[in-house]
């Protein structure tokens, strides 16, 4: 062979060498969200199994308050399945934290995924990596293999250290027992990375793809949430992929056969979306979108007003959420009261719902209406910790430039933000807890109007001293700004949900921003630590802002 | 005016070890179209996000009709107006919103001159700011910059994806904003554009000034080209001082000549020339020539 083409022989086939890059890239890029994801999974996980050991070391007791729980069939909302053996640590643990958890990586996953398919193809990126030795088929397929690395390393860590974890003590589980349990909430993952896929070959852009993808991934947890509440209707569990991972149960006859039709879901909708994607033209949609509207000034005369025009659609989702989160809580609140007040575990129940709302009321309804303030500053923590990410996005994609050189100084930019992330928190939360109070009057449940809806306000505290801590790490280290949000959420439910179930001392809980919430009506709001963090969330504020003034902006 | 429009003084911008921009002094007087040029990473950018307050300077000052970039920011930029090399902009809105949003942002408009420039430009505001390609989403940067009136455009590579019938709408349109007084910081890849409009020329090289001044003053970067033709074999020139790259073809002769000239002219007027032409470096031969002595030197 001549030298020249042994070279280019050689060259080749370190171009088929290099068609592991892409797979590459999109590891390297998510993995570290799914190592995060393992972790808290863990802590949530054990804190359940350990936790129920802690406050109700007797299996009597146990039985008494679980069996009271299980018998409430709205707590099958968001509860797991109560056939399994809920008595047993592992099996309460199942119980509590599966379907949330699955829904939490159904949810990532599609994030994830949407992001690297349809995202990059968006922002042009799609078209560097198909300028190599790739067909767009191939391209999608490699980015999916990469994102299941990123599921096959958070599995490993979430179940590796769960068995860990729970190798000594009271609460024991087996190394298989572990691995299958986190095989299982990954398969939610398997699912939101199907689901996320196939809606990034559908949609025009990203933000549709995940509407799209979260729209289904709602309607099949309703429909699993259905099949829970309703006795006669269990049979749709059949018809949903979080009822299939219901049925994997887990520590407690395990069913590994519902694997089946999961597996055959997802390959079903990522063979689609490989073949969708290799027969459309780059950057089309089998949905359409509208590429050319009436121009509507209104909004674009000011840096808030561009703010709303911009995020309005977002802040409004986040609004159906927490309206929806409410309507659900506020609606079976009279129920849940009945069936828990008549399980003959009262006095102990009062006390589960004290350790959430931080003051005992002697009735059971209104202790549970509190609740929906968890939810709340849940939503809107999460809320803010995205909208403050969003603000570096802003600055590092150089369209921030385009504000600042003129006469728009940074400062104001910023202040304009963190205005209309405060006036959605303040919008959100004023009409959840009109709609709870809406809900308990029209259920008899006499709760005063200005306490729920004025009180509610207090959850506003560890929102201020999110901002805060969040806008100082903007102005020092921009970089590691999401990284810190989302930690400190996660640490803070991490906390709260150990403190729930352990006694930790006041400083482990003091750094939890849960920590300092009132939750209304069960609880007077406590105005003075109200002030005293929102001033603290303020100074933090008013620092950030200064460092950010005076740093070097930042572009890619 | 009293002032320069801008004003830079030993102008240092270090990222730890590496020095972005090195003790740059330069000015651009009020009404001139200022060419800024350099390879990639020789710090035209870092000069512009300098003068935009965007960035801080490790030491030096950037002064803008007398009012200091830095601490001033507020005045400054009513004054202004910029174009990126690439124009990030928001996606869901169109065309039009965009420059109604931008028009805010300056301050002031010439809603007039802007529908003239969208004409010119052949640019359609309807569409949103996704379906665009590059070059019209630098269109849409352009416009609302020349719209603006600004009494200084700071462009940074204004023209990159832009097609030539667009550039040289945007030749036009700079023409126009400097006859009207405006003045015009202009950081180019494009030496035909800088040479077709800038007064004077700042070439940066590693973050330092090597060379400011007109097209003119920078002839003696590089060697005129002299080109000659007889009825014979052309004369012996190797051996004349200044004279190098001579080439032969038949009865034609190529060289080129650095300094004095007289001496090349009276050895190849004794041997009687047909034909004669003498060339001056164009910008791309002095940018080039530019960087070969300093890659040399180097």
């Amino acid at each position: 062979m001549p030298p020249s083409v042994a070279q280019t022989s050689s060259s080749l086939k370190n171009l088929r060498g290099s068609k592991s890059a892409i797979s590459w890239f999109t590891f390297r890029r998510s993995v570290f969200g799914g190592l995060l994801f393992g972790l808290f999974a863990t802590a949530e996980s054990y804190a359940q199994g350990r936790g129920i050991i802690a406050a109700f070391p007797n299996l009597t007791q146990r039985a008494l308050i679980i069996h009271g729980l299980a018998n409430n069939a709205a707590l099958g909302l968001f509860y797991g399945d109560k056939t399994a053996n809920i008595v047993s640590p592992s099996g309460y643990m199942v119980y509590r934290i599966m379907p949330i958890l699955v829904l939490v990586a159904a949810i990532w996953a599609m994030t994830i995924t949407t992001k690297m398919l349809r995202g990059q193809e968006e922002n042009g990126r799609w078209e560097l990596l198909l300028s190599g030795p790739f067909s767009s088929g191939q391209a999608t397929l490699k980015s999916v293999l990469g994102i299941f690395g990123v599921f096959v390393s958070s599995f490993l860590v979430f179940g590796l250290t769960l068995a860990l974890l729970s190798s000594k003590g009271a609460f024991r589980l087996t190394l298989g027992g572990s691995l299958y349990f986190a095989l299982c909430i990954l398969a939610g993952g398997i699912i939101g990375l199907a689901i996320g896929a196939i809606t990034s070959q559908l949609a025009a852009t990203r933000r549709s793809a995940m509407l799209y993808a979260a729209a289904l991934i709602i309607v099949f947890f309703a429909v699993r949430a259905v099949a829970n509440i309703i006795n006669g209707l269990i049979w749709l569990k059949n018809l949903t992929p979080f009822g299939w991972i219901d049925k994997l149960r887990p520590f407690y006859y395990a069913q590994p056969i519902w694997f089946l039709p999961i597996v055959l879901f997802a390959g079903v909708c990522l063979v689609s979306a490989i073949l969708l994607s290799s027969k459309r033209d780059l950057g089309q949609s089998l949905i359409a979108d509208k590429d050319s509207a009436k121009p509507k000034f209104g909004l674009l005369n000011s840096q808030l007003g561009l703010n709303f025009r911009l995020l309005r659609n977002v802040l409004f989702g986040w609004l159906l959420g927490g309206v929806a989160f409410a309507t659900l809580i506020a609606s079976i609140d009279k129920t849940v009261a009945k069936t828990l007040g008549s399980s003959g575990s009262k006095g102990r129940l009062i006390k589960t719902f004290s350790n959430l709302t931080g003051n005992p009321d002697s009735r059971i309804e209104i202790a549970y209406l509190s609740a929906a303030g968890f939810f709340t500053i849940t939503l809107l923590l999460i809320m803010t910790a995205n909208y403050l990410s969003a603000l570096r996005d802003e600055e590092t994609s150089g369209r921030l430039d385009n504000l600042i050189s003129g006469t728009l100084s940074r400062g104001y930019w910023l202040y304009a933000r963190l205005a209309l992330v405060l006036g959605a928190a303040v919008t959100i939360t004023f009409i959840t807890n009109v709609v709870i109070w809406a809900l308990a009057a029209a259920q008899g449940i006499s709760v005063s109007f200005l306490t729920l809806v004025l009180g509610g306000l207090n959850i506003l505290g560890p929102l201020m001293l999110l901002l805060g801590i969040g806008v100082m790490v903007y102005g020092l280290v921009p970089k590691v700004l999401s990284i810190v949000m989302y930690a400190l959420i996660g640490w803070s439910f991490t906390i709260d949900i150990i403190s729930s179930a352990l006694k930790l001392s006041k400083g482990f809980s003091d750094t939890s921003l849960l920590h300092y919430v009132s939750l209304v009506p069960a609880a007077n709001p406590n105005w003075r630590t109200f002030t005293l963090i929102s001033l603290i969330g303020l100074a933090g504020i008013l620092i950030g802002a200064i460092v950010f003034d005076r740093r070097d902006l930042q572009i890619e | 005016m009293d002032h320069d429009a801008v004003e830079i003084k030993g102008l240092s911008k270090h990222y730890g070890g590496l020095a972005a921009l090195d003790n740059l002094s330069l000015d651009v007087k009020a009404g001139e179209i200022l060419g800024y040029l350099g390879p990639n990473g020789s710090g035209k950018t870092t000069t512009i996000r300098l003068m935009l307050g965007m960035i801080k300077p490790t030491s030096g000052s950037v002064s803008i009709f007398g009012y200091d970039a830095q601490t001033q920011k507020d005045i400054v930029h009513t004054a202004l107006a910029y174009v990126p090399g690439e124009a990030n902009l928001w996606p869901s809105l169109t065309g039009i919103e965009t420059l109604h949003l931008l028009s805010k942002v300056h301050g002031r408009v010439d809603l007039k001159y802007r529908k003239k420039l969208i004409q010119r430009f052949e640019f359609d505001p309807n569409r949103k700011v996704r379906t665009y390609s590059k070059g019209n989403k630098q269109k849409i940067a352009l416009i609302a910059a020349l719209a603006s009136r600004a009494e200084l455009l700071i462009l940074d590579e204004p023209t990159s994806g832009l097609d030539p019938l667009m550039e040289q709408a945007f030749r036009e349109a700079a023409v126009e904003a400097k006859n009207r007084g405006q003045t015009i910081f202009l950081s180019s890849h494009i030496l035909g554009e800088v040479e077709a409009l800038c007064d004077r020329i700042a070439v940066l090289r590693s973050g330092k000034l090597v060379e400011l001044g007109t097209l003119e003053q920078m002839r003696h970067l590089s060697s005129l080209t002299i080109e000659a033709s007889f009825k014979e074999h052309p004369p012996e020139v190797k051996h004349i001082n200044g004279v190098s790259k001579v080439e032969i073809n038949g009865n034609s002769l190529v060289c080129q000549i650095n300094g004095p000239i007289d001496e090349l002219l009276s050895v190849l007027a004794k041997a009687h020339p047909l034909t004669l032409i003498s060339r001056e470096p164009s910008l791309e031969e002095l940018f080039l020539a530019l960087y070969g002595r300093q890659t040399e030197a180097k």
